[in-house]
């Protein structure tokens, strides 16, 4: 599914574009827990979409290291310019949906969207 | 055998640095790109700094020290710490149990899968603990790719 087709399907704005806007995204996985989120199984040739009501500094860093390159952030959760910055210079898109994690979550699974694998 | 080349990077962690996590893992994958080409073992090595920065951030007095070794494929990392120590080791390898204080958990850290993360992804680990301090040195090899040189 193409990042623009997730923006209509939860309603998002586009904050941050520089990255890969052509994407296909099949998977998703939804946490404010880095640490949880930071357990998940990557695969390279399956691009993932993190969804999040965190929006600090740190939801970047844990894209960045596990090579997420769409992060959607729900509740209209303010989002702080230097996350937007390092999102920049990281290449990671940032979505933001006024829905809440739930709906957010239900709507994009019924579009297609799966679960990714978890490490436990 | 041939020559050994070694390379190392140093950080220092400070204590409570909740808004800097992730920082010192982020500088290691990206220098790291230049040696290792394979964005999987990046990504392994990648989430094991992560997993130990946090922990030198969240769960020391002072702070602590990581060090980074590159030597041929491997990847050694030694996370350092003057304590308070871990009191039970085998509590702390728990998944789920954490003693993380509540401002590290708002900022989405503390879940309590650290160390299991590391092992998780590790080829070898090991753990240390005493009141005046931890030490974890951990490896990730790059077994599928050929050798460097730097």
């Amino acid at each position: 599914m193409k990042i623009n087709e997730i923006c209509k399907i939860v309603d998002a704005e586009i904050l941050q574009s520089k990255g890969r806007l052509n994407i296909d995204i099949h998977t998703a996985f939804a946490a404010d827990l880095m640490s949880d989120t930071l357990f998940i199984i990557m695969r390279e040739e399956d691009p993932l979409l993190l969804i999040t009501g965190v929006t600090n500094l740190s939801v970047v860093r844990t894209a960045s290291i596990l090579d997420i390159p769409a992060v959607l952030f729900v509740r209209g959760k303010n989002v702080p310019p230097e996350t937007i910055q390092l999102a920049e210079q990281n290449e990671i898109l940032l979505l933001r949906s006024k829905h809440i994690m739930f709906v957010s979550c239900g709507l994009l699974y019924q579009a297609g969207i799966q679960g990714v694998s978890w490490g436990m | 055998m041939g020559n050994v080349s070694v390379s190392e990077l140093r950080y220092t962690v400070g204590p409570s640095s909740y808004d800097s996590v992730g920082s010192k893992a982020m500088q290691v994958k990206k220098f790291l790109q230049d040696y290792f080409p394979s964005q999987d073992y990046l990504r392994r090595l990648g989430v094991c700094v992560f997993e130990a920065e946090a922990n030198l951030a969240i769960h020391t007095t002072s702070g602590g020290d990581l060090l980074i070794v590159i030597y041929n494929n491997r990847v050694k990392v030694v996370a350092q710490d003057t304590g308070p120590g871990i009191p039970d080791i085998d509590k702390a390898l728990t998944p789920g149990f954490t003693t993380a204080p509540e401002m590290a958990r708002q900022l989405g850290f503390g879940g309590g899968v650290g160390l299991n993360n590391i092992q998780r992804f590790a080829d070898s680990f090991w753990l240390e603990s005493l009141k005046r301090g931890t030490t974890l040195v951990f490896e990730v090899w790059n077994d599928d790719s050929t050798q460097f040189d730097y």
